[in-house]
């Protein structure tokens, strides 16, 4: 039986991991390396690193995360060439997630596999277009991003209905456990946040529990 | 040989390895995260050949994802390409694509990503290993999946 999987996004900005709300940084944390580690002993089941201001050192923390995250790692931001996407995969990204840009999807799931490529969309975006070589689709809206008031759960079933079987992970705005419960009875495939696991002691176990007594199937870990 | 050349994951491995204490990655290993056919272009008629005297002369080597894959006759994936033929049958396309943890056996609980497949997800032949999920990508279990090959 498959578990069903908790993803953990960190936001970089130049260097910095931070909190969002509406896109807008809100908080900093601190260097990509410590969260990361303390991601992966925590036990969320992947990880999503996503640039959301260019810095100069971004492909040396991507390298330095790697070498620490003994999960999964997507890696996004802005990328809109092959050749970023490339350099990504050779850094140590396990996945890359773009903006719908179909042919630059195919051309990368072409070389890497479909199974490497997230499609990342925003609920507000008009003419949705599903792109053959992705994956995986990531529902984000700007809305629910650091509201804590859960996911926009009509925009994604609305999503999950027009991913033609493709999984569907959420994100934006899920805080409290019935909040990864709610997107994943909308249809998501997964659920990932951000903010909740800087702020909230034991978030990971505390979803999990969550997602548990609903009838998901969860990784167990240690911690 | 430390590692066949398919396009993807080598610093996933080399930081899996790395955190076992090993420098780069140690044997044989081939690693997935690739289409079945852009695989076996890569590695070549003659690193497919190589690869295969080193599997059945008994060499430690580690199959893992489409490189488990490659064990088989062949995939539905790009059915002109020709796997090893060490297992017999062809890899087949699953119904819905796999993302995600799964428990296997005693082993532990391993990352799946794949879309094509076999009704099995481990091989063991002395010290040729070979496995459907990623133990570089899972976490504890995984890290302990990859020393257990090691001192195989």
């Amino acid at each position: 039986m498959l578990c069903t999987r908790l993803i953990a996004v960190v936001l970089w900005a130049d260097g910095l991991v931070v909190q969002t709300r509406r896109f807008r940084i809100t908080n900093a944390i601190g260097r990509a390396v410590p969260v990361v580690e303390r991601l992966c002993a925590w036990g969320v089941d992947e990880i999503v690193l996503l640039s959301i201001r260019p810095g100069h050192d971004w492909f040396t923390d991507v390298a330095a995360c790697r070498k620490v995250c003994n999960l999964p790692l997507a890696v996004g931001g802005n990328i809109h060439k092959f050749d970023m996407a490339r350099r990504l995969f050779e850094t140590g990204a396990d996945m890359v997630v773009i903006r719908t840009n179909t042919q630059l999807i195919l051309k990368i799931a072409e070389r890497y596999g479909s199974q490497a490529v997230i499609q990342s969309i925003d609920v507000n975006v008009h003419g949705f277009t599903m792109a053959s070589g992705s994956g995986q689709l990531l529902v984000n809206s700007l809305e629910h991003d650091g509201g804590r008031d859960g996911y926009d759960i009509a925009a994604l079933q609305r999503f999950v209905e027009s991913s033609g079987g493709r999984p569907v992970i959420g994100m934006g705005g899920a805080c409290e456990p019935e909040h990864f419960v709610a997107g994943l009875r909308a249809g998501a495939n997964a659920v990932a946040a951000g903010n909740v696991f800087h702020y909230k002691e034991h978030a990971t176990r505390l979803i999990k529990r969550g997602m548990a007594d609903a009838g998901y199937v969860v990784r167990e870990t240690g911690l | 040989m430390s590692i066949a050349p398919t396009p993807c994951n080598r610093a996933s491995l080399q930081a899996a390895f790395g955190r076992l204490g090993y420098d780069d990655v140690p044997y044989t290993v081939v690693p997935g995260v690739a289409s079945f056919g852009v695989m076996v272009d890569t590695i070549g008629p003659a690193g497919i050949g190589n690869l295969r005297r080193h599997i059945l002369a008994g060499n430690k080597a580690l199959l893992i994802c489409a490189g488990f894959q490659l064990l088989y006759e062949g995939s539905e994936e790009s059915p002109l390409a020709q796997g090893l033929g060490i297992l017999p049958g062809i890899c087949r396309k699953l119904p819905t694509p796999r993302y995600g943890w799964e428990k296997v056996g005693d082993l532990g609980t391993f990352y799946f990503a794949h879309q094509y497949g076999s009704d099995t997800y481990t091989y063991q032949h002395g010290k040729v290993w070979g496995c459907q999920f990623h133990p570089e990508l899972s976490g504890p279990d995984g890290h302990n999946y990859l020393k257990a090959w090691l001192q195989s």
